[in-house]
């Protein structure tokens, strides 16, 4: 499977991908403009919030561009294929239909991120002393959370995707996780907001590495790193995940297979 | 009277098939719970701070919050599965199917499918009216009222959205887009930027879908303002009937 990401074939793969997400043009502009909740919350603290509006402004901005980084749709559209059946001609091939996903989701991003720039050009212009307080040295660190927050939501998404086999539907659920990680990942709050009791219980939920800690730390707020108890929910996850799939596809009796 | 009729139908159809997943409907009771506790505690942030949210009580802004949550139940029960079975239908030519059907094709594809998951939201709606409307003194009625109202103006621009689908062929994140902006229709208008302000007012109108119901409730405007919500609403709605039979001309559909 290693071997197989790294060959040159994913690569025209991805390609291809690529070239499918670009034709469906309503799609992401659609996209872009879901990704605003963040935006949106900028304009209520620049209100009524106790700190710097340019302060508002870097979390904010980092926040929404975690966003991007996040697979959505993977549950929805494995789902789908077992479901209807769909996945039996995938099985056929010499590789896992969860890869299709995961290049999809890659692709997806490739295709994001350009649309995100425009939109983050307005940050410095709407928010004077935006750019003073960024620096390039915090910037690893945040992307190793991107990093980390892509994998887990991939292998999230591939858990309650392969969940089809068990359940008729299952992404009301993972809706409903959205509903949490709003608030308790620190997409509408800042989570210094919340009661420090709370915060130090949700410290051992994956949700404040998604949002939270990334944008607090890229915009110089706080220097906490949490990368392990992020990369733990990542494997469990991960490993929950491989084995609904494969017990999953044990049982799968739709046409053909 | 055969339209009702079709809905019921339906209705049963997409019960019958989801009740059946009862720990799925008490799942999503618990998650929409914590979701609701975790909103209101936001908006407490707010009043803790000494902050009003530009001249909203902390009762007044409940209410603006209950308009919210019926939309989202609303939303969520009927509005995203049967947007999503558009999008799907385009993609497969399966509209072909309700085309066909001697039904009004708009009502068919409106109110086809069904879910639970918004239910809880209903409730929590619900009682956040029990408290808040007394508390701050607003007439129920004319808060019920403005959010129908609201309701169908949102279903309105939903629909418009979604209509797009005939030309973009895939169009699922219409759905998180509108998420996104239910979300923001939780807080009174006047708590946010002027700029933003403006454009929830004149180019999404999501001013008029919980901030106007609340206010009209609290005496703030006029009995008269939910005349022109009924208005805009009505406006929209025709408007979301004309433009899905002008997309209609442009379905290439899977058969000719």
């Amino acid at each position: 499977m290693v071997r197989w990401i790294l060959s040159q074939k994913f690569l025209a793969y991805l390609e291809a991908l690529v070239a499918q997400n670009l034709a469906y043009r309503g799609e992401l502009l659609f996209f872009v403009l879901a990704q605003s909740l963040p935006l949106l919350f900028l304009a209520l603290w620049v209100e009524g919030g106790p700190r710097p509006d340019a302060d508002y402004a870097r979390y904010y901005f980092f926040a929404w561009l975690a966003g991007f980084f996040r697979p959505t749709g993977v549950a929805y559209n494995l789902g789908y294929e077992i479901n209807t059946g769909r996945l039996s001609p995938l099985l056929l091939r010499p590789f896992s239909p969860v890869l299709d996903h995961l290049a999809d989701q890659l692709a997806l991003l490739l295709v994001y991120l350009p649309l995100a720039m425009p939109v983050a050009a307005l940050f410095p212009a709407l928010f004077p002393g935006f750019l003073g307080g960024l620096s390039v040295a915090r910037l690893p660190g945040y992307a190793l959370y991107l990093a980390l927050g892509f994998c887990f939501h991939f292998a999230l998404g591939w858990l309650f995707g392969a969940l089809a086999f068990f359940l008729e539907r299952s992404e009301g659920l993972l809706e409903a996780y959205y509903g949490l990680l709003y608030f308790f990942g620190g997409m509408t709050l800042p989570l210094d907001a919340l009661p420090p009791g709370l915060v130090r219980w949700l410290g051992w939920t994956p949700l404040p590495y998604l949002v939270y800690h990334p944008a607090a730390l890229a915009a110089g707020w706080e220097r906490q790193a949490g990368y392990g108890v992020l990369a733990g929910w990542t494997l469990l996850t991960g490993a929950l995940a491989a084995l609904a799939w494969r017990r999953g596809l044990a049982r799968y009796s739709a046409m053909g297979a | 009277m055969r339209y009702l009729r079709l809905f019921f139908t339906f209705f049963q159809a997409a019960m019958a098939a989801r009740m059946e997943y009862r720990a799925n409907f008490l799942a999503a009771l618990a998650v929409v719970l914590l979701e609701s506790a975790g909103m209101l505690f936001g908006l407490f942030l707010f009043y803790r701070n000494g902050y009003d949210l530009g001249g909203w009580r902390w009762q007044e802004a409940l209410l603006v919050m209950a308009a919210a949550r019926f939309l989202d139940g609303f939303f969520t029960s009927w509005l995203s599965p049967n947007l999503q079975k558009i999008s799907e239908r385009v993609q497969q030519g399966t509209l072909d199917f309700v085309l066909l059907k001697p039904v009004d094709s708009q009502f068919w594809v409106s109110v086809e499918q069904f879910t639970v998951w918004g239910l809880p939201s209903l409730l929590v709606g619900g009682l956040l009216l029990a408290y808040a409307a007394p508390a701050a003194g607003a007439n129920p009625f004319y808060f019920l009222a403005g959010v129908v109202l609201g309701a169908v103006l949102f279903y309105a621009l939903a629909f418009l959205m979604a209509t797009t689908t005939i030309w973009f062929v895939k169009l699922y994140n219409v759905v998180n887009f509108l998420g996104a902006v239910l979300w923001n229709a939780q807080y009174p208008i006047s708590a946010f930027d002027r700029p933003f302000r403006l454009f929830m007012t004149y180019v999404l109108p999501v001013y008029f879908m919980t901030t106007v119901p609340a206010e009209v409730a609290l005496g703030r405007k006029g009995p008269g303002f939910l005349a022109l919500l009924a208005l805009l609403a009505g406006v929209f709605f025709l408007l979301s009937r004309a433009f899905w039979r002008f997309a209609l001309r442009s379905y290439g559909s899977a058969s000719s």
